[in-house]
């Protein structure tokens, strides 16, 4: 069997949000409509401990990768996470969640989930933007 | 396939002795495939010399695909000779919109007081029908839909028939998201559209001089439209979209700019020219 020919061309949803995610301070990832990692930006690299270059990899991996517990400790099925609950509910979605970064150290997370839909309700992909609170906060 | 311009000016009529040899008239591309079937790329002010044209020989259904619904896009539908003809059906295609229908988004022009006559009261049997995402047929032609970028929705459109392939890319700012000189096609507006066509039909409205200061207005530089027909692969590229402030001259001067910045064969758009494709 063999793999399915990439796609010639991304949506411009995914296109415009790769630019806002590009000139963004907030960290932001976007993934294609079948949950893969497309780009994460600089201020994501900071928390997720690499490059996005060097980071490519499809929702499953992203879980295994970052192993997202919950404030307990407990693992957070893919199933779970704030991107597969917006994907499946079509509506925005936040939670929060502890990972382990790829340069081994640990992060608190909120994370806002955005499901994108074009013109036509034509689910093209996803975002999400995430940030460690404050201690004060 | 045959194709011929009925008006390549963008977003403003410009008749004049400065425009004469490009032409004045707003976006129209008329598109023959083989069967004889009859395409309409928008319908700007050049569209009503086009019905003027199918005097007595008007197909029984035509089709006219709308890039979007900016004016000098949609200005000329109630001058076209067959939308008051009864014995005429007219298909109209149009870019879907998450919030009104395309019908309803027409009707806000064609209805008064923008137009004596509303789109529900013309003779022509009208059917509207949002762009569909998968390929079509119209007549022998396959006809390719992708939203494209530009300020609201947007379709660039492709037109395959007879091993021949047209793409038409009138208001489009592919520039505005990415560096087009560095950036893999995949992140490249419009790119699927155009990739390997026959023939590009390209937004042109500006200088690189110009653009800065016209940055997000939707529209391209001649940098822009000589790295995108690069990365397209295109086989000719006809520089469209003619801004209402440059002169015959000025154009001729432009597409001589592309002409340095893409080593392929470049020329303008002008109204009432065949567009070759061999």
């Amino acid at each position: 069997m063999t793999e399915p020919a990439p796609p010639k061309q991304r949506h411009i949803a995914l296109i415009l949000a790769k630019d806002l995610a590009a000139n963004l301070a907030s960290a932001m990832l976007l993934v294609d409509p079948d949950g893969d990692l497309v780009f994460f930006n600089e201020p994501a690299e900071r928390i997720l401990g690499r490059p996005y270059a060097e980071a490519q990899m499809s929702s499953e991996e992203l879980a295994k990768t970052f192993k997202p517990v919950d404030e307990s400790g407990e693992p957070i099925p893919l199933a779970d996470l704030p991107l597969a609950a917006a994907f499946r509910e079509g509506v925005p979605s936040h939670g929060h969640l502890r990972i382990e970064s790829m340069d081994g150290r640990t992060h608190d997370l909120e994370v806002v989930a955005i499901p994108l839909f074009a013109q036509a309700d034509q689910l093209v992909g996803g975002l999400a933007v995430f940030w460690e609170p404050s201690e004060e906060a | 396939m045959r194709a011929r311009f009925w008006g390549s000016r963008g977003s403003l009529a410009s008749p004049g002795p400065d425009t004469v040899r490009t032409g004045g008239n707003t976006s129209c591309v008329e598109v023959r495939p083989d069967d004889g079937s009859l395409v309409i790329l928008d319908s700007g002010t050049g569209i009503r010399a086009l019905g003027a044209s199918l005097d007595g020989t008007a197909p029984k259904r035509i089709d006219i695909l709308l890039s979007h619904l900016h004016l000098d896009h949609l200005e000329g539908l109630g001058f076209f000779g067959p939308l008051w003809d009864r014995g005429v059906e007219l298909h109209i295609w149009g870019p879907p919109s998450p919030t009104r229908s395309l019908s309803d988004r027409i009707s806000q022009y064609l209805s008064p007081p923008l137009f004596p006559v509303r789109l529900a009261e013309v003779p022509a049997h009208l059917e509207l029908h949002d762009a569909p995402y998968e390929p079509w047929m119209l007549g022998s032609a396959t006809i390719i839909a992708r939203p494209i970028i530009h300020r609201g929705p947007t379709v660039g459109y492709r037109i395959e028939d007879g091993g021949r392939s047209l793409a038409y890319l009138t208001d489009h700012e592919p520039a505005l998201a990415v560096d087009l000189a560095t950036v893999q096609p995949e992140w490249v507006s419009g790119f699927e559209v155009a990739t390997g066509v026959d023939v590009l039909i390209h937004d042109c409205q500006y200088t690189e001089d110009e653009y800065p200061e016209r940055a997000g207005f939707g529209h391209s530089s001649t940098r822009h439209v000589a790295d995108f027909a690069r990365l397209a692969g295109a086989r000719r590229l006809l520089l469209f979209h003619h801004d209402p402030n440059h002169t015959d001259d000025e154009l001729e001067r432009l597409c001589d700019r592309v002409s340095e910045l893409w080593n392929g064969e470049v020329d303008l758009a002008r109204e009432g020219e065949e567009i070759a494709f061999g």
